[in-house]
């Protein structure tokens, strides 16, 4: 299979990998350019390297539009839903791996099932739910719903408990462990790498969330980053430099996440066929 | 994996004491509550969404039993079929497309060439976006006097209206191609990677050239992949809502099923029309994942 490193075969690869990383990465560098442009600029061609650098888009993108409250409230709604669930879904895949009780099977099938029901299907009704306990237009909407852990995380997370040695568990019991200690104290600190996993997943997930705030959010003050640009970029068609910027600041966590954690999203989204 | 389940079952079942199980019945009610209430609320949704398609409720007024003429007017709704047709048509044209070029590049990214992680990691980035910052970005290289047009008359060709009620499909497939093949080509990587390399030398000692033993070892053994792709993304295409909805071709040329939903649920607050439509999408997705289950007897080769 190896041919020598240079011949041409090896060559024409390397040409089409690289041609295709060019590709996928000149949009990003496109926009990251086109932000630093003026208004009068981008209107009178596409050269793609700027002429007169200006910083003024990120200054009116900071001071008229609330574009450091859309970046509090995506913080906010994505670590909160983020921590919360895999909490729950964590605890609920102790409970399936290890403990012993009548009727475990029944309801781990029903998760499963749950797995297969799409989201549209309860988008309606939960809208309705939200809105009759009076979560209208504020964060906890998107937030709170996650707090019962994911059908996904809750599968995922039981088969990383189920392969840490029983014995472990038997031992501890009998020293006398309550099994939330168990939990809290042994079994989480073990899976750390699952979890990872599962937290950058979610992460990525709410931030991009689209479909969530549009439904559960109103007021400017409460959107998110990532329906906020969508918004302003009504506010500021003539004017798109400024929405670039904003569409840059959006990008900037996923990228830090991305990188730091390339390894477990990989492995995540393998698993999970999502996207 | 699976006998790992077995043992850690089997283990778990035998050496338990009858004293514990009471006790751990207590924890395990108490530690599953949150999950508890998720689930009932999933399954109470969806009974409730689907007694809610029968009703002409639109959150004002009170709601009314209109037996199934929602699910009649749906079937006479021109644009319900716009919406399906549109969906047909990514699927055909979009879902090849990624296995074809996605399933080239994890053949090319398995080989010892230098920079693969860089390579992976790149085309891999766009899955991580939201689909905002893409439709944004490529909204603007797609326009009239855009990147993209500037680029073809800088090469001597003519103008494309990316967007016009032609092309705007088209231009929604590509997106998606450039932002999804490198999560494609990730999963054909993982399935690469456990193709036994004896495979290969056997076959080379038979005589095998390499294009024989892509379509005879390769191809064979990657049908599972294959698989888990088709479904997984047939899912996923027949619930696409964000490129749809943030770039709208003319004369409803993108609309797309979960688009109408929303627009019908929470635009025009025709909540039980919404709910409806949302149950024959269902309906359609379950229908598509059992015909597949059933057809992947005839080309998945599950022993290695």
């Amino acid at each position: 299979m190896d041919q020598a490193n240079n011949s041409p075969l090896k060559w024409m690869q390397y040409v089409l990998l690289y041609g295709l990383s060019v590709v996928i990465i000149f949009p990003f560098v496109w926009l990251l350019l086109s932000s630093f442009k003026d208004n009068i600029e981008i209107m009178s061609g596409n050269h793609i390297i700027p002429k007169n650098w200006t910083f003024d888009n990120y200054v009116t993108i900071m001071t008229e539009i609330p574009m450091l409250g859309f970046l509090k409230n995506s913080l906010f709604i994505t670590v909160l839903a983020t921590v919360g669930g895999i909490f729950a879904s964590a605890m609920s895949a102790f409970v399936f791996a290890k403990l012993v009780f009548k009727g475990r099977n029944v309801l781990f099938t029903m998760v499963l099932i749950v797995m297969m029901i799409p989201g549209v299907v309860t988008m309606i009704p939960l809208f309705i739910i939200i809105k009759s306990i009076g979560l209208m237009d504020s964060l906890w909407a998107l937030i709170l719903p996650s707090w019962t852990g994911s059908a996904f995380g809750v599968f995922f997370l039981r088969q990383h408990m189920m392969s840490i040695p029983h014995d472990l568990y038997e031992s501890a019991k009998m020293e006398g462990c309550n099994p939330f200690r168990i939990f809290i104290a042994m079994y989480l600190p073990l899976i750390k790498p699952a979890l990872a996993t599962l937290a950058v997943l979610n992460f990525i997930a709410h931030w991009n969330d689209l479909i969530g705030p549009l439904i559960y959010l109103n007021s400017p003050e409460k959107m998110t980053v990532t329906v906020g640009i969508s918004y302003f970029r009504g506010q500021y068609v003539t004017d798109y430099p400024v929405v670039l910027a904003g569409v840059f600041i959006s990008l900037i966590p996923t990228f830090i996440v991305f990188l730091f954690s390339q390894k477990y999203i990989t492995r995540g989204m393998l698993i999970s066929g999502l996207k | 994996m699976r006998s790992n389940r077995v043992l850690a079952n089997s283990r778990l079942n035998k050496p338990v004491k009858k004293k514990w199980i009471s006790q751990d019945a207590a924890w395990a009610f108490l530690l599953l509550i949150p999950l508890f209430i998720g689930i009932l609320l999933i399954y109470s949704s969806t009974i409730f969404g689907f007694v809610m398609s029968f009703t002409n409720w639109d959150i004002v007024r009170k709601a009314e039993w209109v037996g199934i003429e929602n699910y009649r007017t749906l079937a006479e709704d021109e644009l319900v079929w716009k919406a399906m047709r549109n969906t047909l048509y990514f699927l055909i044209i979009a879902i090849p497309a990624k296995l074809i070029i996605g399933l080239a590049l994890a053949v090319l990214l398995n080989q010892k060439l230098k920079g693969v992680n860089f390579f992976r990691l790149t085309y891999f980035f766009p899955t991580a976006c939201s689909v905002v910052a893409i439709a944004l970005v490529w909204g603007y290289l797609y326009g009239v006097d855009g990147f993209l047009n500037t680029l073809l008359q800088g090469l001597g060709l003519s103008k494309v209206y990316w967007m016009d009620e032609h092309n705007a499909m088209n231009s929604i497939a590509i997106m998606s191609l450039w932002g999804g093949v490198g999560y494609i080509a990730l999963l054909f990587l993982a399935g690469l990677q456990n193709v036994p390399p004896e495979y290969y030398e056997a076959s080379r000692v038979d005589g095998a050239n390499r294009f024989q033993q892509f379509r005879m070892i390769t191809l064979p053994l990657l049908t599972p992949t294959t698989f888990f792709i088709l479904i997984t993304q047939m899912i996923t295409v027949f619930q696409m809502f964000g490129e749809n909805y943030l770039m709208p071709g003319p004369l409803n040329s993108t609309l797309s099923i979960v688009q109408y939903i929303f627009t019908e649920a929470f635009q025009g607050f025709r909540m039980g029309y919404a709910s409806a439509l949302s149950y024959i999408l269902i309906l359609i997705i379950f229908i598509i994942t059992i015909v597949q289950f059933k057809l992947q007897k005839k080309w998945v080769n599950y022993d290695l």
